[in-house]
C-alpha cells in the first residue's frame, strides 16, 4: 500500500531524469580530476546508487546537485588516491617504471588547438581555484550550490575564480593577447 | 525546497554569474573587463571536452542496481514532516533534475559540432548557413551548432576548425566564413576552395587551393603578412607557421577532382602523399625504403580511382615496387626479378 500518493516508478523516472540531466556534467567533473574515462564512469554511477540508497537521509535544506557533485569529487579523489598507491607499490617493485610523459596521440593531435590549451593550463590551477571554476563555469552549479559541494562560502568560491581568472588571463594574454580584446 | 532553478550560473558564454560580477567591480575597470573575458572564453566549445560514455548504457548500469526504493516507513515517522517525506521524495528529484535541464540543454549547445570521417570515409554535408563541405576520410570538421553561440545568439563568424582535407563551397553572408587549422585561419566571404591541413610529421602545413572567388590565409603564429588568393588555381600554404603564396597556381581542376572523388597532388612529398592515401583509402601504407625519402611527386585522377592504381603509378614513375601487407601495402625497393 503507498500512502503517500506517489508510485514507486514515479519517483524512480524522475530519479532517471535527474540521472540523465546530471550525468553527463558530473562525468566531465569526474574526468577533469582522475583523466580517467572509465574510472570517472562508473564513480559516476556509484554516487547515483548511493544516492538512491540514501535518499531518506537527504538534508531537505540542501541543495541534491552541490551534494552529487561533492560525492563525485570525493570519490574522484579517493580514485585518485588508491592510484598513487598503487603506482608507489609498483615503484618499489621496479626500482625504474618508465615515466612516460609523452602525451597520447590523441592529446598531440589536438594539442594546437586554443581549448586544448586552455584545459591544460586550467589543470595547473591550484586545485581549489581549479575547482570552483570547474563548478561554477562548467557544471553548471550556482555559487551557492559550489560553496555547498566545496564545504566553503560562496565568497571564498569567489575568491577562488578571480585568483584563477587572473591565472588563466595572464597565460592566455601571453599566448595571443588579441583574444581578449572585446 | 533549496534546489530549484537558479539563474547566477552561466556554462554558456552568457552573462558572468551575478556574485562574480559583484566581486569583479571591486577591481580596477581594465582588470574587470579582461576577466570577464576570460570567463567568456572559457565558455567557448571545445574546452571542457571528454569523450562521454553513452548516458542510456551507462543509465542501464545503474538502474540495475537500484533497490526498490526503501520500503515505506518500516520506523515510525517522526513527525508530520517526515510522514510527508516519500511525497518530497518524487518533488526532490523533480527540482533537481529541472534545475539540470536548463543547465543541460545550454550545456549542448554549447558543444560544438564534430564530425569526424573514418579513414577510407567520405562525407559531404551541408553546414548551419547553406555552405556545402566535403571531407576525405580521416578528417574532422568542428563547428558551433547553428553558427550560433547560444540559440538565437550569432558568433562573429561563421567559424569551422578542420584537421584533414575538405572542399568548402561557401554561400555569400554577411558574416565571414572561418576555417580555422591547428597553424592558420582561411578566410573568405562566398567561394569555393579546398585546404589541407594534417598536423602529422610528415605533413604539417595548411595549404589552400582556391576554385573560385577569393579567401584570405593568416597564419596564426605571429610576424608574417597574410596571403590572399582571387584567382582559381592559385595556391597558398603556411611554411615554418608563416603563410606564403605558391609560386605555381595548380595544374588540375581540384573543383572536378573533389566532385567525383578524385585524387590529386601537387608537386608534394611521397611521404606526405602517402599519410593522405592511408587516411582517403583507410589503408596502412608503409615506405620501406629511404631511397624516395623527400622526393615530390605531381599526380592527378579526376575520377575515383583504385588505391591499387595510384600505388602503382607512383612506384613506376619512382622506380619501386610494393606488396601488399597486413591492412595495407608496403612500398620497397624495386626486386630485381
Amino acid at each position: 500500500m503507498n500512502w503517500s500518493g506517489d508510485s514507486p516508478a514515479a519517483v524512480r523516472d524522475a530519479f532517471e531524469r535527474l540521472f540523465r540531466a546530471e550525468y553527463e556534467a558530473l562525468y566531465r567533473y569526474a574526468f577533469f580530476i582522475t583523466g580517467n574515462g572509465p574510472a570517472s564512469d562508473d564513480l559516476v554511477q556509484d554516487v547515483f546508487v548511493r544516492l538512491w540508497e540514501m535518499q531518506d537521509a537527504i538534508d531537505e535544506d540542501k541543495s541534491v546537485r552541490a551534494l552529487l557533485f561533492l560525492m563525485v569529487r570525493n570519490e574522484a579523489y579517493n580514485y585518485n588516491r588508491t592510484q598513487r598507491r598503487r603506482a608507489e607499490l609498483l615503484r618499489e617493485e621496479s626500482d625504474h617504471l618508465p615515466v612516460s610523459s609523452a602525451p597520447s596521440p590523441d592529446i598531440q593531435l589536438a594539442a594546437a588547438h586554443l581549448g586544448i590549451r586552455i584545459r591544460r593550463w586550467i589543470s595547473l590551477l591550484p586545485e581549489r581555484q581549479r575547482e570552483a571554476l570547474l563548478l561554477t563555469r562548467y557544471g553548471g552549479l550556482s555559487h551557492r550550490e559550489a560553496a555547498e559541494a566545496m564545504g566553503i562560502s560562496s565568497r571564498t568560491v569567489n575568491n577562488h575564480l578571480v585568483r584563477a581568472l587572473e591565472a588563466l588571463r595572464d597565460r592566455i594574454r601571453a599566448y595571443d593577447p588579441d583574444l581578449l580584446n572585446p | 525546497m533549496s534546489d530549484a532553478p537558479e539563474r547566477d550560473h552561466a556554462p554558456d558564454g552568457g552573462a558572468l554569474p551575478e556574485a562574480l560580477r559583484a566581486r569583479l567591480d571591486e577591481e580596477a575597470p581594465a582588470d574587470r573587463a579582461a576577466l570577464g573575458a576570460v570567463w567568456h572564453l572559457l565558455g567557448e566549445p571545445g574546452h571542457a571536452d571528454a569523450p562521454v560514455p553513452d548516458v542510456d548504457r551507462a543509465w542501464a548500469a545503474v538502474e540495475a542496481r537500484l533497490a526498490r526504493p526503501p520500503a515505506q516507513p518500516s520506523r515510525r515517522p517522526r513527525s508530520s514532516r517526515g510522514a510527508a517525506r516519500p511525497a518530497r521524495r518524487l518533488g526532490r528529484w523533480t527540482a533537481a533534475a529541472a534545475a539540470a535541464l536548463v543547465v543541460g540543454f545550454v550545456v549542448w549547445w554549447s558543444r560544438p559540432v564534430d564530425l569526424r570521417v573514418a579513414p577510407g570515409a567520405r562525407l559531404a554535408t551541408t553546414l548551419p548557413d547553406g555552405s556545402a563541405v566535403t571531407l576525405v576520410g580521416g578528417s574532422e570538421l568542428r563547428y558551433r551548432r547553428g553558427f550560433s553561440l547560444l540559440p538565437g545568439v550569432l558568433g562573429r563568424d561563421r567559424h569551422v576548425a578542420l584537421r584533414g582535407e575538405a572542399f568548402f563551397e561557401v554561400v555569400p553572408g554577411a558574416r565571414p566564413f572561418v576555417v580555422e587549422t591547428f597553424d592558420a585561419y582561411v578566410e573568405v566571404l562566398g567561394t569555393r576552395f579546398e585546404v589541407q591541413a594534417w598536423d602529422e610529421p610528415s605533413l604539417h602545413a595548411t595549404q589552400v587551393v582556391l576554385a573560385s572567388g577569393a579567401v584570405r590565409l593568416s597564419a596564426k603564429a605571429e610576424g608574417g603578412a597574410p596571403v590572399v588568393l582571387r584567382e582559381g588555381g592559385h595556391r597558398a600554404q603556411t611554411v615554418r607557421g608563416q603563410a606564403a603564396a605558391m609560386p605555381e597556381a595548380a595544374p588540375f581542376d581540384v573543383a572536378r577532382a573533389w566532385q567525383s572523388a578524385g585524387f590529386y597532388a601537387a608537386n608534394q612529398p611521397l611521404e606526405a602523399i602517402l599519410l593522405r592515401l592511408e587516411q582517403r583509402y583507410g589503408e596502412r601504407l608503409v615506405l620501406s625504403t629511404g631511397a624516395a625519402a623527400g622526393a615530390a611527386l605531381t599526380l592527378y585522377y579526376p575520377e575515383a580511382v583504385p588505391l591499387e592504381t595510384i600505388l602503382e603509378d607512383i612506384c613506376t614513375a619512382r622506380g619501386l615496387g610494393y606488396r601488399p601487407v597486413r591492412g595495407g601495402y608496403e612500398i620497397v625497393d624495386r626486386q630485381p626479378d
